[in-house]
């Protein structure tokens, strides 16, 4: 398989896992908020307390949760598109993705409340 | 239905118009979102800029899927441009965090003006191929059956315009499509199908970046984005079937007329009047 095809693929992987999954987490968040309040949240959490509390199978988490893994699906395929460079031997590919992955850091570091 | 039900429709409402129309004309959807949250619902800019940021992730990962199967999307260029745009990106995204809102107002009518001017010279045909050049790439098209090569050229140019859209995409909530796809059909030499699939890509990537500063700074409303973002991705599915049915020309000018209209919208919210 080329290296083209190869990228291809695992990215097309990886987009399609984090958008399901970030639309299931946020479509269950807003549906336990509406059966439970009768409206959606309206404030997000930090990811840790997002965690403890999407496990606990509360709105405010799921929701939190689910906005997180959309926001971080992106970040995942620039790993993603790392590793495969990398396994390929294309080192353009491995120093962009190394530079846009801790751009990306470095943004997430600064958001943080 | 109460008040805050119907409240919800609209956001649903306002994201999948803005996922059609930015489908249909190879757009995020931020410039939508952003005044459609301001002028109708009366948010504030910031709020509004934070809710379309996330709506332009999940529609352009949706989008991106589709491509990156087809093949369209070239992905190490954007790879490469990426490193410059996220760049701008989190530039933009800390000065927007304190920068006023009649600035911003400012600046967005100032952009969707460019936009209506920039939208009379985006290709609408795979045109100006060039088989040479760095980072080579190619897909096969089904609209003509063949594959279809290509060289990258002026990379440069590309790298610096892909920093300004980073700003301006986390500045102003917009994906930065109508900046990059320009760039690489006319100055790199990017057939326009596969120029349209690497910005959606790119966009995911760069909206993200701002994304992470908004969602940690508490910008972002779940009541707000949950509807936005769902009707955006829907939209965007209902778009692209659409465009192929569509007259480009005449879509193109009711968006240019529409965009006109909110330009002069923000430049009024931006003198206060």
């Amino acid at each position: 398989m080329t290296f083209e095809s190869s990228l291809h693929r695992w990215v097309y992987y990886v987009l399609l896992v984090g958008l399901v999954l970030s639309m299931v987490l946020l479509l269950a968040g807003a549906a336990v908020s509406l059966l439970s309040a009768g409206a959606l949240p309206e404030q997000t959490l930090t990811p840790v307390l997002a965690l403890r509390s999407a496990l606990a199978g509360e709105a405010q988490g799921l929701v939190s949760l689910g906005l997180l893994g959309l926001v971080a699906t992106p970040l995942a395929v620039v790993i993603t598109s790392i590793a495969v460079s990398a396994v390929k031997r294309d080192r353009v590919g491995v120093l962009a993705g190394i530079g846009i992955a801790l751009v990306m850091i470095v943004s997430f570091l600064l958001g943080e409340r | 239905m109460d008040g805050q039900a119907m409240i919800s429709l609209g956001y649903l409402g306002l994201g999948a118009a803005a996922g059609i129309l930015g489908s249909l004309l190879g757009l995020g959807g931020g410039i939508l979102i952003v005044p459609g949250l301001t002028l109708l619902f009366g948010l504030p800019i910031k709020t509004a800029i934070a809710t379309s940021v996330i709506a332009v992730v999940a529609n352009s990962l949706a989008g991106s899927i589709v491509y990156v199967r087809k093949g369209f999307t070239h992905i190490k260029l954007a790879m490469v441009m990426e490193v410059t745009t996220t760049l701008g990106a989190l530039a933009g995204g800390m000065v927007a965090v304190w920068v006023s809102g009649r600035w911003l107002y400012g600046l967005f009518a100032l952009v969707a003006l460019y936009i209506v001017y920039a939208m009379r010279r985006v290709p609408a045909s795979n045109a100006a191929l060039d088989a040479t050049g760095a980072l080579g790439a190619g897909f096969m098209d089904p609209a003509c059956g063949e594959r279809t090569q290509y060289g990258v050229t002026h990379l440069r140019t590309g790298l610096a315009a892909s920093t300004i859209a980073g700003v301006m995409s986390s500045l102003l909530g917009i994906g930065g499509g109508i900046i990059k796809v320009p760039i690489m059909c006319q100055v790199m030499g990017v057939p326009i199908k596969a120029a349209t699939a690497t910005s959606t890509f790119m966009i995911g990537i760069t909206t993200a970046t701002a994304a992470m500063v908004y969602l940690g700074h508490g910008y972002v409303v779940p009541a707000i984005v949950i509807p936005v973002a769902l009707g955006a991705v829907a939209g965007a599915q209902l778009g692209s079937h659409l465009g192929s049915r569509a007259k480009s020309g005449v879509l193109r000018v009711l968006f240019q007329l529409l965009l006109a209209f909110i330009a002069f919208q923000m430049a009024w919210k931006a003198l206060g009047l």
